[in-house]
């Protein structure tokens, strides 16, 4: 225990979180380390000293965060120590058990004791969260900090922020859930872009819970936001060169595929965790910082309270372009044309749903190898045919379909059985 | 064993799943180097109260703390417990293992978000921590 002398100074309320509290860690009923905003809007990080047992209160420590040092904070990316030293804005703040503040105060960080102070491993810890699909983007800077802003701009960013969460579940389809992405109704004199992703699930006997799904899209945007603009330039080119960040967010995705009986190999899963992130980052190539010069982004919980995920800056496109590949863009209509009657094709099977027949296949023409869309129909299962055989021993078949061309180039093929 | 005291205030029944069990170590975080009676205290002793009247809430406020320490599973409670150690090296820097003797009181597995090997324990009316063995205190970090 230690006697704090209060500073001088003081500003009624500068030190007490009054909205968007957030628990980051806790006990169950005693929050340790947490989140919020003071009356003036300014954001607070509280982390605990120590109990006091006898005298039966709680000592914390309050300190003011700009958006990006919390950010940085929950990231990994400073420690509390770092922040604490840093600060001019430190408080020490005591709450009775039913969390009310009972005594608080302004004071130097040269005045706690030295063995009080976090120590200089003091990352913040990896907390696990009921995440939910739930996502606000907040425009921060300029005129949004007035609470204005240009409409067309506003309704651009929108149309963006949708096509990224878009872009961002596209593999869901792959699982026969089909995601529908709800603008939500803004706060009052925020400017607060609230989206809600709805997982539609087609009707099946063997469905899982989708507590996975919210996890994934939400360190997925972790990583895109956070650890990718950090990332060495062959990142996405060079699948040895993955860090541990990308394997993590590849691997989790497979395993989001083998829970709903849709298989993956390590190849088409590295290939489809690059698509999703090549095509959510392209989302942000014509975004115009116009009024405002950063998005906030922040994941609501199931609790209710909403976490920060990213701080999306100017140079963030700047920052990631050369780590990933630029998605073709069509320009002129494309030419379909599909086979008129069941032609021979050589595949060889990298993704299938046993149960719906639907997957992707490597298809082999002229010693050339491209990715197709596989469409099996006319059973009720593919267990033990041709194309799991394919598929568990990675082997070509010859298969015999029709063939869906797009601008000349074979894109799906459909058997029937 | 009695519990007036548990059963007091509230009308959960917070005894279902619970047990007696004097053959398990627990592990409990506590504020000095050794056990004093404060450390059995639950947050209930210490005037915290359920806002809305929520009896898994206001079981759990009654109840201490502990996780269960065994071979399979104690190398993971204690990463669990040691990961605040550098944020606050002074907030519960010990963590004792104890086994409770006859008549302490009950457990219940209760595991949240952050542990899975998470129990209440219910002290009867007549604990005091004469009825705990103590069996290791170590410093966190």
């Amino acid at each position: 225990m230690f006697i704090f002398t209060e500073l001088p100074y003081h500003i009624d309320g500068l030190f007490d979180i009054i909205t968007n509290y957030s628990s980051l860690l806790g006990d169950g009923h005693i929050d340790m380390l947490y989140i919020g905003t003071n009356k003036y809007g300014s954001k607070i990080l509280g982390s605990i000293l120590y109990e006091d047992d006898e005298e039966l209160y709680l000592r914390y420590i309050h300190t003011l965060v700009s958006d990006e040092i919390l950010n940085d904070f929950i990231n990994r990316k400073i420690t509390l120590r770092q922040i604490l030293t840093n600060s001019n804005t430190v408080f020490i703040v005591d709450k009775n058990y039913n969390d009310e503040i009972i005594n608080g105060g302004l004071i130097s960080i040269t005045d706690l004791p030295e063995d009080f102070l976090p120590l200089e491993n003091s990352l913040c810890p990896d907390f696990v969260k009921k995440n939910s699909l739930d996502y606000t983007f907040s425009l921060k800077g300029e005129l949004a900090d007035l609470h204005k802003a240009e409409p067309l701009v506003v309704s651009d960013t929108n149309a963006k922020i949708y096509h990224l969460l878009d872009s961002a579940t596209t593999f869901l389809n792959d699982l026969n859930i089909e995601p529908k992405i709800y603008s939500e109704v803004a706060i009052a004199g925020s400017f607060e872009l609230n989206f809600e992703i709805q997982l539609n699930e087609k009707p099946n006997l063997f469905s899982v819970p989708n507590e996975d799904i919210k996890e994934f899209i939400f360190n997925f945007f972790k990583y895109i936001f956070n650890k990718l603009p950090d990332e060495p330039v062959n990142t996405l080119k060079d699948v040895d060169a993955s860090s541990e960040s990308l394997k993590k967010i590849t691997s989790d995705l497979k395993v989001i595929y083998e829970k709903r009986s849709s298989f993956l190999n390590d190849e088409a899963t590295e290939q489809k965790t690059i698509d999703l992130i090549n095509y959510s980052v392209d989302t942000f190539k014509d975004l115009n910082y116009q009024g405002f010069n950063k998005i906030e982004v922040k994941n609501t919980l199931l609790s209710g309270e909403k976490l920060p995920v990213a701080i999306i800056n100017e140079d963030y496109y700047k920052n990631v372009i050369d780590k990933v590949f630029k998605p073709e863009s069509e320009n002129k209509p494309d030419l379909i044309i599909f086979d008129e009657e069941p032609v021979g094709y050589k595949i060889q099977v990298y993704s299938l749903n046993k149960e719906t027949g639907n997957g992707g296949a490597y298809y082999i023409f002229n010693e050339a190898i491209t990715k197709i869309t596989l469409h099996l129909r006319g059973k009720n299962d593919y267990h033990g045919t041709i194309f799991t055989k394919s598929l568990d021993e990675n082997i070509q078949i010859d298969v015999s379909g029709i063939g869906k061309k797009v601008n000349n180039t074979l894109k799906e093929i459909t058997i029937n059985l | 064993m009695d519990f007036h005291n548990l059963n007091s205030g509230h009308t959960c029944d917070c005894f279902t799943n619970a047990f007696e069990d004097i053959e398990n170590y627990y592990a409990i975080k506590i504020m000095k180097d050794h056990i004093r009676t404060q450390d059995f205290n639950s947050y209930w002793d210490k005037g915290r109260r359920s806002k809305d009247d929520n009896c898994e809430e206001i079981c759990s406020l009654k109840g201490v703390s502990v996780s269960i320490f065994n071979e399979a599973v104690k190398e993971e409670v204690k990463g669990i417990y040691q990961q605040l150690f550098p944020l606050a090296p002074k907030y519960k820097p010990y963590l004792s293992v104890v086994k409770f003797y006859k008549s302490a009181g009950k457990v219940k597995h209760t595991p949240n978000e952050l542990n899975k090997h998470h129990y209440d324990f219910y002290k009867s009316d007549d604990f005091d921590y004469s009825k705990v063995e103590k069996i290791d205190i170590k410093e966190l970090h």
